[in-house]
Parts: structure tokens; C-alpha cells; sequence
């Protein structure tokens, strides 16, 4: 950069500097600020109220509505195990007796145990349920 | 300067400490609003948003961030709301009149610096460059403080300096030889 560039430079610095150096709020705007904040300072107390009972109203419209689900989950579940035992209880019971037979009973004892804990690790899991604190861990 | 204001904030005296806080920052906010916006209402505007959102939003200070870059985050978010919230109106309105919010806009450039060439060179610089060229020689910022300011690397705030500078110093040499 020779020495006509660096001046060019510095003018233009200069020109920037005083072109910004006035680049600031209109004037009045502390008091405009302490009359707006003013206005909020009282409106407050009533207009959190509002909010903060419109939140309840919508937490307690979510929870109704899961409450809801669940609880049709549960019965589609009880239906559907219902049938399901109506259904296949029979085969169930022939393929237990064969399998007594055939395995060692406390092999059917823990296969039958860990499907039970399985299912009921999923049904604890559904509703938020740690197992781990049941068992105090 | 910021230790105080905070000591206010959290001894639950927000007006106090909104009394210190708006002198402080005030042109800084103001600053960078306008380097988003390219407009003096606006960016008034988006300055006593800010305020009024600092002032409701002092218990939610936690002090894991610096207090100034907690502000500059709700200037930056404000403004650019701001400029969405123009966008969409502009887009929404017949090409005509974006034409005429256009013209008004470049009628808006604050003219008590006078230089009316500059400004419009400024104003058509881009957004990151125009930003860090109005922080730059607003108040003869350090480099660090405009970093700060706009959320971004030192070294991308030099770039993007360096680069508005050539390119106005371009301009201007361009609009004197037209003129010549």
C-alpha cells in the first residue's frame, strides 16, 4: 500500500468516524424507556396471573389428555390380552407341558420369570416408572 | 460498571440497576440494532425492546455469560425479529410499495453525520461487514468488543472490516472517476 493509499485510508476512517459518531437513540429515550417500563411495572401482577393460569389450564388439559390415553391403552391392552388367552391359551398350555418334558423345570421356571420381568419392565417404562427405585437402587 | 449493575440485579432492585445499565449500553444496543436494521426508528425501537426484555429478564440472569453478552444475544435475536417481522409485511405488500418503503428507508439514513454518498455506500455493504464497520467507528470499538457484540470470532470481525474498508475505499474511487 503506498503512501496515497494510506491517506485515502485515513480519510476514509475519518469520514466513518464522523459519520457514526452521532449514530445513537433519538433523544428522550431514557424517559420514554422509564414511562414504558412504568406502564408494565403496574399492569403486571394481572397479566402474569393470566399467563400463568392459562399454563395451568393447558398443563392440566395434557395431563387429562394422556390420562385418557392411558388409560384407553390400557383397556385396548386388557382386551387384546384377554382374547389373546382366549385364543391361545390352550396352545400355551400344551406347548408348556411339552416343554416341562422335554427342559429341565427350572429352565422353564427362568424363561417364564424373564418374560414376566420383561413385560413388566415395559409396562413400568410406559408410565415412567424406574424399576431400579422399586427395587430401592 | 457490570459488577454493580449485577450486585443490583440480584439485591432486587431492577430499577436501579436499569438506571445504570441503559446509559452504559445504550449506544451499543442502539449500534447494533442499527447495523442489523439500516434504520434509525427501528433500531429505536428494538433498543427500548431490549431494555424493557433486560429489565423483565434480570432474575433469569444466571452470570454464566458476560452481562454485556447476554445483551448483545437479546439485541442480535430483537432485531432480527424486528427485520423478519418488516420482511414479511414488505413481502406481503404490492411491489410498488416495497418500492416506496425502499425509498423511505434510504431517506431514513441518519444524516447528522452528513455524507450522504458514504451512507449509502455503507448501507449497501453486506450485513456482516456493514454491522462490523458501524461498531467499528460508532466508538472507536476494540476489535474484541465488536467480536463480542456480534457473536463472532475476532479474526472473522477483521475480515469482515478489512474487506468493507476496500470495498468502500473502491467505491468511493469509482464514484469520483464517474463524477471526473
Amino acid at each position: 500500500m503506498n503512501a496515497e493509499d494510506t491517506e485515502a485510508m485515513q480519510a476514509l476512517d475519518n469520514r466513518l468516524r464522523k459519520m457514526f459518531a452521532g449514530l445513537d437513540a433519538a433523544p428522550g429515550f431514557e424517559d420514554r424507556l422509564r414511562a414504558r417500563i412504568a406502564t408494565l411495572a403496574v399492569q403486571p401482577p394481572a397479566e402474569i396471573r393470566d399467563r400463568l393460569e392459562r399454563e395451568h389450564d393447558r398443563a392440566r388439559a395434557a395431563a387429562a389428555r394422556a390420562a385418557r390415553l392411558d388409560g384407553l391403552a390400557v383397556a385396548i391392552a386388557g382386551v387384546g390380552g384377554l382374547l389373546a388367552v382366549w385364543r391361545f391359551a390352550p396352545g400355551l398350555a400344551r406347548f408348556y407341558e411339552a416343554s416341562v418334558q422335554t427342559a429341565s423345570p427350572s429352565v422353564v421356571a427362568f424363561g417364564t420369570l424373564g418374560v414376566a420381568a420383561a413385560a413388566l419392565w415395559a409396562v413400568l417404562r410406559r408410565f415412567d416408572v424406574d424399576p431400579r427405585t422399586l427395587i430401592g437402587a | 460498571m457490570d459488577e454493580s449493575i449485577i450486585e443490583l440485579m440480584r439485591a432486587g432492585r431492577p430499577d436501579e440497576a436499569l438506571a445504570r445499565l441503559v446509559p452504559a449500553y445504550r449506544r451499543r444496543v442502539f449500534g447494533l440494532a442499527y447495523g442489523i436494521l439500516r434504520d434509525r426508528a427501528a433500531a429505536d425501537d428494538v433498543a427500548q425492546e431490549v431494555f424493557v426484555k433486560v429489565w423483565q429478564a434480570f432474575d433469569s440472569y444466571d452470570g454464566r455469560a458476560r452481562l454485556s453478552t447476554w445483551i448483545y444475544a437479546i439485541t442480535r435475536n430483537t432485531a432480527i425479529g424486528a427485520l423478519r417481522k418488516r420482511s414479511r409485511l414488505v413481502s406481503l405488500s404490492e411491489p410498488d410499495v416495497s418500492a416506496v418503503v425502499d425509498a423511505m428507508e434510504a431517506r431514513d439514513a441518519p444524516d447528522d453525520g452528513g455524507d450522504p454518498q458514504l451512507w449509502r455506500l455503507v448501507d449497501a455493504l453486506p450485513e456482516k461487514q456493514r454491522q462490523a464497520v458501524v461498531l467499528f467507528y460508532q466508538d472507536d470499538r476494540s476489535i474484541e468488543d465488536i467480536a463480542d457484540m456480534l457473536g463472532m470470532p475476532v479474526n472473522t470481525v477483521k475480515t469482515h472490516l478489512h474487506r468493507a474498508r476496500a470495498r468502500l475505499a473502491g467505491a468511493l474511487d469509482a464514484d469520483r472517476e464517474n463524477a471526473a
